[in-house]
Protein backbone atom coordinates (compact mmCIF):
# COMPACT_ATOMS: atom_id res chain seq x y z
CA UNK A 1 0.00 0.00 0.00
CA UNK A 2 3.01 2.54 0.50
CA UNK A 3 3.67 1.96 -3.13
CA UNK A 4 0.87 4.75 -3.63
CA UNK A 5 3.17 7.35 -2.48
CA UNK A 6 5.49 6.74 -5.37
CA UNK A 7 2.36 7.21 -8.04
CA UNK A 8 1.40 10.77 -5.71
CA UNK A 9 5.16 11.56 -5.86
CA UNK A 10 4.73 11.09 -9.98
CA UNK A 11 1.55 13.13 -9.94
CA UNK A 12 3.31 15.89 -7.88
CA UNK A 13 6.32 16.21 -10.04
CA UNK A 14 4.13 16.09 -13.60
CA UNK A 15 1.95 19.78 -12.26
CA UNK A 16 5.28 21.14 -10.94
CA UNK A 17 6.54 20.72 -14.39
CA UNK A 18 3.59 22.00 -15.98
CA UNK A 19 4.23 24.90 -13.62
CA UNK A 20 6.72 26.48 -11.74
CA UNK A 21 9.21 24.85 -13.85
CA UNK A 22 10.11 27.38 -16.38
CA UNK A 23 10.94 29.34 -13.62
CA UNK A 24 14.12 27.33 -13.13
CA UNK A 25 14.82 26.91 -16.85
CA UNK A 26 18.33 27.44 -18.40
CA UNK A 27 18.66 28.94 -21.54
CA UNK A 28 14.93 28.47 -22.05
CA UNK A 29 15.52 24.46 -21.37
CA UNK A 30 13.12 22.96 -18.77
CA UNK A 31 14.56 19.63 -16.58
CA UNK A 32 12.33 17.01 -17.19
CA UNK A 33 11.99 15.47 -13.26
CA UNK A 34 9.20 12.89 -14.64
CA UNK A 35 12.03 11.70 -16.66
CA UNK A 36 14.53 11.30 -13.63
CA UNK A 37 11.87 9.60 -11.28
CA UNK A 38 11.07 7.23 -13.77
CA UNK A 39 14.65 6.32 -14.74
CA UNK A 40 15.42 6.07 -11.08
CA UNK A 41 12.57 3.61 -10.57
CA UNK A 42 13.30 1.79 -13.37
CA UNK A 43 17.06 1.39 -12.16
CA UNK A 44 16.02 0.15 -8.78
CA UNK A 45 12.93 -2.06 -9.40
CA UNK A 46 13.55 -3.37 -12.51
CA UNK A 47 11.78 -3.58 -16.18
CA UNK A 48 8.41 -4.87 -14.35
CA UNK A 49 8.09 -1.06 -12.50
CA UNK A 50 9.72 0.58 -15.73
CA UNK A 51 6.23 -0.59 -17.94
CA UNK A 52 3.98 0.40 -14.81
CA UNK A 53 5.98 3.85 -14.01
CA UNK A 54 6.38 5.11 -17.87
CA UNK A 55 2.61 4.15 -19.15
CA UNK A 56 0.83 6.28 -15.93
CA UNK A 57 3.34 8.99 -16.18
CA UNK A 58 3.03 9.45 -19.27
CA UNK A 59 0.18 9.24 -20.42
CA UNK A 60 -0.77 11.53 -18.06
CA UNK A 61 1.29 14.04 -19.05
CA UNK A 62 -0.10 13.36 -22.81
CA UNK A 63 -3.61 13.34 -21.61
CA UNK A 64 -2.93 16.96 -19.88
CA UNK A 65 -0.71 18.54 -22.37
CA UNK A 66 -0.46 17.13 -25.29
CA UNK A 67 -2.20 17.21 -28.82
CA UNK A 68 -0.76 13.75 -29.55
CA UNK A 69 -1.52 11.44 -27.08
CA UNK A 70 1.49 9.03 -26.82
CA UNK A 71 3.73 10.85 -27.93
CA UNK A 72 5.56 11.45 -24.69
CA UNK A 73 4.54 7.83 -23.11
CA UNK A 74 6.81 5.89 -26.18
CA UNK A 75 9.68 8.31 -25.76
CA UNK A 76 9.52 7.81 -21.22
CA UNK A 77 8.70 3.69 -21.89
CA UNK A 78 11.21 2.86 -24.50
CA UNK A 79 14.39 4.42 -22.45
CA UNK A 80 12.69 3.50 -18.80
CA UNK A 81 12.30 -0.18 -20.36
CA UNK A 82 16.14 -0.45 -21.81
CA UNK A 83 16.75 1.18 -18.00
CA UNK A 84 15.18 -1.58 -16.53
CA UNK A 85 17.08 -4.08 -18.47
CA UNK A 86 20.23 -3.06 -18.21
CA UNK A 87 19.68 -2.41 -14.88
CA UNK A 88 20.19 -5.98 -13.78
CA UNK A 89 24.04 -5.26 -14.59
CA UNK A 90 25.03 -2.49 -12.66
CA UNK A 91 25.73 -1.09 -8.91
CA UNK A 92 21.75 0.42 -8.59
CA UNK A 93 22.57 2.60 -5.86
CA UNK A 94 25.51 4.36 -7.26
CA UNK A 95 25.12 7.68 -8.01
CA UNK A 96 27.80 7.45 -10.87
CA UNK A 97 25.68 4.91 -12.29
CA UNK A 98 22.31 7.36 -12.32
CA UNK A 99 24.16 9.95 -13.58
CA UNK A 100 25.14 7.99 -16.84
CA UNK A 101 21.32 6.12 -17.09
CA UNK A 102 20.41 9.85 -17.06
CA UNK A 103 22.27 11.60 -19.15
CA UNK A 104 22.08 8.88 -22.52
CA UNK A 105 18.46 8.32 -21.27
CA UNK A 106 17.79 11.78 -21.50
CA UNK A 107 19.53 12.31 -25.21
CA UNK A 108 17.72 8.86 -26.33
CA UNK A 109 14.37 10.26 -24.84
CA UNK A 110 14.68 13.62 -27.59
CA UNK A 111 15.45 11.87 -29.88
CA UNK A 112 12.47 9.77 -30.07
CA UNK A 113 10.69 12.50 -29.28
CA UNK A 114 12.47 14.32 -32.32
CA UNK A 115 11.80 11.35 -34.67
CA UNK A 116 8.12 11.44 -33.81
CA UNK A 117 8.05 15.07 -34.88
CA UNK A 118 9.38 14.38 -37.70
CA UNK A 119 6.88 11.66 -38.52
CA UNK A 120 4.14 13.95 -37.76
CA UNK A 121 6.00 16.57 -40.49
CA UNK A 122 6.77 19.51 -38.31
CA UNK A 123 10.04 21.59 -38.63
CA UNK A 124 12.85 21.53 -36.45
CA UNK A 125 15.38 23.98 -36.17
CA UNK A 126 18.44 21.40 -36.27
CA UNK A 127 20.68 24.40 -33.95
CA UNK A 128 17.56 24.16 -31.59
CA UNK A 129 16.93 20.53 -31.45
CA UNK A 130 20.88 20.11 -30.77
CA UNK A 131 20.58 23.42 -27.93
CA UNK A 132 17.59 21.35 -26.45
CA UNK A 133 19.08 18.03 -25.91
CA UNK A 134 22.53 18.60 -24.93
CA UNK A 135 21.45 21.58 -22.31
CA UNK A 136 18.44 19.00 -21.18
CA UNK A 137 20.91 15.67 -20.69
CA UNK A 138 23.54 18.39 -18.89
CA UNK A 139 20.79 19.91 -16.43
CA UNK A 140 18.52 16.38 -15.98
CA UNK A 141 21.98 14.57 -14.36
CA UNK A 142 23.23 17.61 -12.34
CA UNK A 143 19.66 17.04 -10.70
CA UNK A 144 20.41 13.82 -10.50
CA UNK A 145 23.26 14.00 -8.42
CA UNK A 146 21.71 15.77 -5.97
CA UNK A 147 18.41 13.81 -5.93
CA UNK A 148 19.10 10.45 -6.51
CA UNK A 149 20.06 9.65 -3.05
CA UNK A 150 16.52 10.39 -1.48
CA UNK A 151 14.85 8.76 -4.12
CA UNK A 152 16.87 5.65 -3.13
CA UNK A 153 16.28 6.23 0.51
CA UNK A 154 12.68 6.55 -0.69
CA UNK A 155 12.19 3.47 -2.65
CA UNK A 156 13.65 1.55 0.31
CA UNK A 157 11.16 2.93 2.75
CA UNK A 158 8.19 2.24 0.38
CA UNK A 159 9.91 -1.29 -0.36
CA UNK A 160 10.64 -2.33 3.68
CA UNK A 161 6.91 -0.87 4.28
CA UNK A 162 5.47 -4.02 1.84
CA UNK A 163 7.91 -6.26 2.79
CA UNK A 164 6.36 -5.57 6.40
CA UNK A 165 2.72 -5.93 5.95
CA UNK A 166 3.22 -9.14 3.59
CA UNK A 167 1.31 -12.01 4.52
CA UNK B 1 12.05 -18.83 -33.43
CA UNK B 2 14.86 -15.67 -32.10
CA UNK B 3 15.36 -15.75 -27.95
CA UNK B 4 13.60 -12.63 -27.37
CA UNK B 5 10.10 -13.36 -28.76
CA UNK B 6 10.10 -15.71 -26.34
CA UNK B 7 10.06 -13.07 -23.39
CA UNK B 8 6.23 -12.31 -22.73
CA UNK B 9 7.31 -9.04 -21.20
CA UNK B 10 8.95 -7.93 -24.54
CA UNK B 11 6.30 -8.91 -26.76
CA UNK B 12 3.79 -6.75 -24.23
CA UNK B 13 5.77 -3.84 -24.41
CA UNK B 14 6.26 -3.94 -28.55
CA UNK B 15 2.20 -4.34 -28.23
CA UNK B 16 1.95 -1.32 -26.37
CA UNK B 17 4.41 0.92 -28.55
CA UNK B 18 2.22 0.12 -31.76
CA UNK B 19 -0.89 0.94 -29.13
CA UNK B 20 0.51 3.94 -28.36
CA UNK B 21 1.65 5.01 -31.79
CA UNK B 22 -2.14 4.18 -33.44
CA UNK B 23 -3.13 6.70 -30.25
CA UNK B 24 -0.74 9.47 -31.59
CA UNK B 25 -2.01 8.60 -35.36
CA UNK B 26 -5.10 9.04 -34.18
CA UNK B 27 -5.54 12.18 -31.92
CA UNK B 28 -2.62 14.61 -33.79
CA UNK B 29 -4.35 17.62 -34.84
CA UNK B 30 -6.13 18.32 -32.34
CA UNK B 31 -9.28 19.41 -32.60
CA UNK B 32 -11.52 17.43 -30.80
CA UNK B 33 -13.98 17.36 -27.57
CA UNK B 34 -12.01 15.17 -25.37
CA UNK B 35 -13.31 11.57 -23.85
CA UNK B 36 -14.74 11.90 -20.64
CA UNK B 37 -11.76 10.02 -18.97
CA UNK B 38 -9.49 12.42 -19.93
CA UNK B 39 -11.99 15.35 -19.35
CA UNK B 40 -12.05 13.76 -15.79
CA UNK B 41 -8.45 13.65 -15.64
CA UNK B 42 -8.11 17.09 -16.49
CA UNK B 43 -10.71 18.40 -14.25
CA UNK B 44 -9.54 16.70 -11.13
CA UNK B 45 -5.54 17.83 -11.35
CA UNK B 46 -6.75 21.71 -13.18
CA UNK B 47 -7.77 23.26 -10.17
CA UNK B 48 -4.51 21.92 -8.03
CA UNK B 49 -2.46 23.12 -11.26
CA UNK B 50 -4.53 26.55 -10.77
CA UNK B 51 -2.93 26.89 -7.61
CA UNK B 52 0.72 26.43 -8.45
CA UNK B 53 0.88 28.31 -11.50
CA UNK B 54 -0.64 31.69 -9.51
CA UNK B 55 1.89 31.04 -6.65
CA UNK B 56 4.43 31.16 -9.57
CA UNK B 57 3.00 34.40 -11.05
CA UNK B 58 2.57 36.55 -7.71
CA UNK B 59 6.14 35.71 -6.58
CA UNK B 60 7.62 36.58 -9.67
CA UNK B 61 5.11 39.92 -9.72
CA UNK B 62 6.51 40.71 -6.58
CA UNK B 63 10.15 40.43 -7.76
CA UNK B 64 9.25 42.35 -10.87
CA UNK B 65 7.53 45.42 -9.18
CA UNK B 66 10.53 45.72 -6.55
CA UNK B 67 12.50 46.14 -9.52
CA UNK B 68 10.23 48.36 -11.32
CA UNK B 69 9.84 50.71 -8.63
CA UNK B 70 13.23 52.93 -9.61
CA UNK B 71 11.59 54.11 -13.01
CA UNK B 72 8.14 54.88 -12.01
CA UNK B 73 7.99 58.00 -12.01
CA UNK B 74 9.69 58.34 -15.53
CA UNK B 75 7.28 56.14 -16.61
CA UNK B 76 4.39 57.61 -15.46
CA UNK B 77 5.46 61.18 -16.93
CA UNK B 78 5.80 59.43 -20.59
CA UNK B 79 2.29 57.60 -19.96
CA UNK B 80 0.46 60.94 -19.25
CA UNK B 81 2.12 62.40 -22.17
CA UNK B 82 0.92 59.91 -24.06
CA UNK B 83 -2.70 59.82 -23.09
CA UNK B 84 -3.34 63.35 -24.19
CA UNK B 85 -1.97 62.35 -28.04
CA UNK B 86 -4.23 59.37 -28.13
CA UNK B 87 -7.11 61.71 -26.81
CA UNK B 88 -6.57 63.67 -29.81
CA UNK B 89 -5.85 61.03 -31.82
CA UNK B 90 -9.35 59.31 -30.20
CA UNK B 91 -11.32 62.92 -31.31
CA UNK B 92 -10.12 62.30 -35.31
CA UNK B 93 -10.93 58.63 -35.42
CA UNK B 94 -14.23 59.18 -34.53
CA UNK B 95 -14.81 61.97 -37.34
CA UNK B 96 -13.44 59.04 -39.29
CA UNK B 97 -15.64 56.56 -38.19
CA UNK B 98 -18.84 58.73 -38.89
CA UNK B 99 -17.90 59.74 -42.16
CA UNK B 100 -16.88 56.26 -43.01
CA UNK B 101 -20.67 55.08 -41.90
CA UNK B 102 -22.00 58.28 -43.80
CA UNK B 103 -20.26 56.83 -47.09
CA UNK B 104 -21.22 52.91 -46.27
CA UNK B 105 -24.63 54.52 -46.13
CA UNK B 106 -24.22 56.25 -49.45
CA UNK B 107 -23.23 52.95 -51.15
CA UNK B 108 -25.01 50.65 -49.69
CA UNK B 109 -21.77 48.53 -48.20
CA UNK B 110 -22.14 45.34 -46.28
CA UNK B 111 -20.63 46.04 -42.51
CA UNK B 112 -18.78 43.56 -42.14
CA UNK B 113 -16.84 44.31 -39.07
CA UNK B 114 -18.53 42.26 -36.40
CA UNK B 115 -17.65 43.23 -32.60
CA UNK B 116 -16.24 39.62 -30.59
CA UNK B 117 -17.82 38.58 -27.71
CA UNK B 118 -15.19 36.95 -25.59
CA UNK B 119 -15.07 34.58 -22.14
CA UNK B 120 -12.22 35.00 -20.32
CA UNK B 121 -9.75 32.77 -18.43
CA UNK B 122 -6.61 31.97 -16.24
CA UNK B 123 -4.29 29.91 -17.42
CA UNK B 124 -3.56 26.95 -15.43
CA UNK B 125 -0.73 25.06 -16.63
CA UNK B 126 2.13 25.32 -19.54
CA UNK B 127 3.62 22.64 -21.99
CA UNK B 128 6.33 20.57 -19.18
CA UNK B 129 8.27 19.77 -22.14
CA UNK B 130 10.67 21.73 -24.25
CA UNK B 131 9.44 21.12 -28.04
CA UNK B 132 6.40 22.59 -28.05
CA UNK B 133 4.55 25.43 -26.88
CA UNK B 134 1.21 25.20 -25.42
CA UNK B 135 -0.84 25.84 -22.05
CA UNK B 136 -4.23 24.96 -20.93
CA UNK B 137 -6.98 27.38 -19.67
CA UNK B 138 -9.82 26.90 -17.42
CA UNK B 139 -13.07 26.93 -19.24
CA UNK B 140 -14.35 24.11 -21.49
CA UNK B 141 -17.23 23.21 -23.80
CA UNK B 142 -19.26 24.32 -20.11
CA UNK B 143 -18.45 28.04 -21.31
CA UNK B 144 -19.55 27.40 -24.93
CA UNK B 145 -15.99 26.86 -26.18
CA UNK B 146 -15.16 24.73 -28.82
CA UNK B 147 -11.65 24.02 -30.73
CA UNK B 148 -10.49 26.04 -32.79
CA UNK B 149 -11.26 29.54 -31.19
CA UNK B 150 -8.92 32.22 -31.24
CA UNK B 151 -7.22 33.14 -27.80
CA UNK B 152 -6.55 36.36 -27.16
CA UNK B 153 -4.22 37.84 -24.27
CA UNK B 154 -6.08 40.90 -21.86
CA UNK B 155 -4.94 43.07 -24.51
CA UNK B 156 -6.65 41.66 -26.97
CA UNK B 157 -3.89 40.33 -29.28
CA UNK B 158 -3.72 36.92 -30.48
CA UNK B 159 -1.83 34.47 -28.45
CA UNK B 160 -3.34 30.91 -29.71
CA UNK B 161 -5.57 28.86 -31.08
CA UNK B 162 -8.35 26.07 -28.67
CA UNK B 163 -7.40 22.38 -29.67
CA UNK B 164 -8.95 20.16 -27.25
CA UNK B 165 -11.44 20.76 -25.11
CA UNK B 166 -12.41 19.04 -21.98
CA UNK B 167 -15.60 19.75 -19.78
CA UNK B 168 -13.75 22.73 -17.64
CA UNK B 169 -10.51 23.00 -19.16
CA UNK B 170 -9.09 23.66 -22.12
CA UNK B 171 -5.84 23.15 -24.51
CA UNK B 172 -4.43 25.87 -25.72
CA UNK B 173 -1.43 26.13 -28.79
CA UNK B 174 0.34 28.95 -28.97
CA UNK B 175 1.04 30.93 -32.43
CA UNK B 176 4.86 30.38 -31.61
CA UNK B 177 4.74 26.67 -31.82
CA UNK B 178 6.09 24.94 -34.72
CA UNK B 179 2.98 23.74 -35.62
CA UNK B 180 0.33 26.48 -35.90
CA UNK B 181 0.22 28.76 -38.89
CA UNK B 182 -2.11 31.30 -38.98
CA UNK B 183 -3.24 33.68 -42.02
CA UNK B 184 -2.27 37.25 -41.32
CA UNK B 185 -2.24 40.81 -43.37
CA UNK B 186 0.23 43.94 -43.53
CA UNK B 187 -2.06 46.57 -42.00
CA UNK B 188 -0.35 49.39 -44.12
CA UNK B 189 0.42 47.55 -47.50
CA UNK B 190 -2.23 44.83 -47.37
CA UNK B 191 -0.06 41.72 -48.07
CA UNK B 192 -1.33 38.69 -47.69
CA UNK B 193 1.04 35.70 -45.77
CA UNK B 194 0.94 33.30 -43.57
CA UNK B 195 2.24 33.17 -39.64
CA UNK B 196 4.01 30.36 -38.49
CA UNK B 197 6.03 29.88 -35.33
CA UNK B 198 9.81 29.12 -35.18
CA UNK B 199 11.42 27.36 -32.11
CA UNK B 200 12.68 30.43 -30.77
CA UNK B 201 9.68 32.58 -29.14
CA UNK B 202 9.10 34.53 -32.46
CA UNK B 203 6.98 34.21 -35.41
CA UNK B 204 7.82 33.95 -39.13
CA UNK B 205 5.06 35.44 -42.14
CA UNK B 206 5.92 33.51 -45.38
CA UNK B 207 4.50 33.58 -49.14
CA UNK B 208 4.53 37.34 -49.27
CA UNK B 209 4.85 38.34 -52.62
CA UNK B 210 8.07 39.44 -53.80
CA UNK B 211 6.95 43.40 -55.26
CA UNK B 212 5.75 43.70 -51.21
CA UNK B 213 6.68 47.07 -49.90
CA UNK B 214 6.93 45.38 -46.24
CA UNK B 215 9.09 47.11 -43.89
CA UNK B 216 10.17 47.01 -40.29
CA UNK B 217 7.77 48.25 -37.70
CA UNK B 218 4.28 47.12 -39.62
CA UNK B 219 1.54 45.86 -37.40
CA UNK B 220 0.69 42.67 -38.79
CA UNK B 221 -3.20 41.33 -38.24
CA UNK B 222 -4.98 38.24 -39.02
CA UNK B 223 -6.77 38.60 -41.95
CA UNK B 224 -10.29 38.13 -43.45
CA UNK B 225 -9.45 34.75 -45.27
CA UNK B 226 -8.57 33.26 -41.64
CA UNK B 227 -10.99 31.39 -39.85
CA UNK B 228 -10.84 34.06 -37.30
CA UNK B 229 -12.16 37.49 -36.61
CA UNK B 230 -10.18 39.98 -38.92
CA UNK B 231 -8.22 42.85 -37.56
CA UNK B 232 -6.78 40.40 -34.15
CA UNK B 233 -2.81 41.92 -33.95
CA UNK B 234 -0.21 39.62 -34.14
CA UNK B 235 2.75 41.46 -33.80
CA UNK B 236 5.35 43.91 -35.59
CA UNK B 237 7.53 42.97 -38.28
CA UNK B 238 11.16 42.93 -36.97
CA UNK B 239 13.20 41.69 -40.47
CA UNK B 240 12.23 41.34 -43.72
CA UNK B 241 14.27 38.61 -46.26
CA UNK B 242 14.57 37.41 -49.35
CA UNK B 243 15.77 33.49 -50.10
CA UNK B 244 18.58 33.69 -52.76
CA UNK B 245 16.52 32.39 -56.16
CA UNK B 246 13.17 31.98 -54.37
CA UNK B 247 10.09 34.56 -55.29
CA UNK B 248 8.80 34.85 -52.74
CA UNK B 249 9.59 37.05 -49.64
CA UNK B 250 9.66 36.14 -45.61
CA UNK B 251 9.54 38.30 -42.55
CA UNK B 252 10.21 38.09 -38.82
CA UNK B 253 7.81 39.25 -36.82
CA UNK B 254 8.01 39.88 -32.59
CA UNK B 255 4.77 38.82 -31.40
CA UNK B 256 2.74 41.71 -29.82
CA UNK B 257 1.80 39.37 -26.82
CA UNK B 258 4.34 38.48 -24.18
CA UNK B 259 3.95 35.12 -23.77
CA UNK B 260 6.69 34.60 -21.09
CA UNK B 261 4.55 36.81 -18.56
CA UNK B 262 0.84 35.45 -19.76
CA UNK B 263 -1.64 34.86 -17.18
CA UNK B 264 -5.21 35.70 -18.05
CA UNK B 265 -6.35 35.55 -21.60
CA UNK B 266 -9.73 35.75 -23.27
CA UNK B 267 -11.69 33.10 -25.82
CA UNK B 268 -13.37 34.74 -28.84
CA UNK B 269 -16.45 32.96 -28.71
CA UNK B 270 -18.05 34.15 -31.88
CA UNK B 271 -16.11 32.57 -34.64
CA UNK B 272 -17.24 32.33 -38.20
CA UNK B 273 -16.99 28.60 -38.62
CA UNK B 274 -18.52 27.64 -35.34
CA UNK B 275 -21.23 29.85 -35.57
CA UNK B 276 -22.29 32.68 -33.37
Amino acid sequence: MRSIYKYLLVIFVIVLQGTLFRYIAILGVKPDALLILVIAFSLLNGTRESIILSLFGGILVDVLFNNAIGFVTISLLSVAYLTGLLSKNVFKESTFVAFVFVFLGTILYNLIMVFSMLLMKYDINPSYLFNVIIVQSVYNSFITIFAYRYIVMFNSYINTKKFFFKI
Amino acid sequence: MPRFLKNKQFIFVILIAVALISAMAYTYGGGRNVTPIESAIGSILSPVEKVFYSIGNNVSNFFSSIREIGTLRAKNAALEKEIIKLNKNDIMLQEYINENNRLRDILNFKDNNKNITTQPANIVSKNPGNWFNTFNIDVGSDDGIKPKMAVLDEKGNMVGIVTDVGKNWAKVLSIIDVDSSVSAIDVRTRDNGIIRGDSNGNLTMIYIPIDSKISKGDIITTSDMSMFPRGLIIGRVEKVEKDEGSLLKQAIIKPEADFERLEFVQVVTNMKTTGD
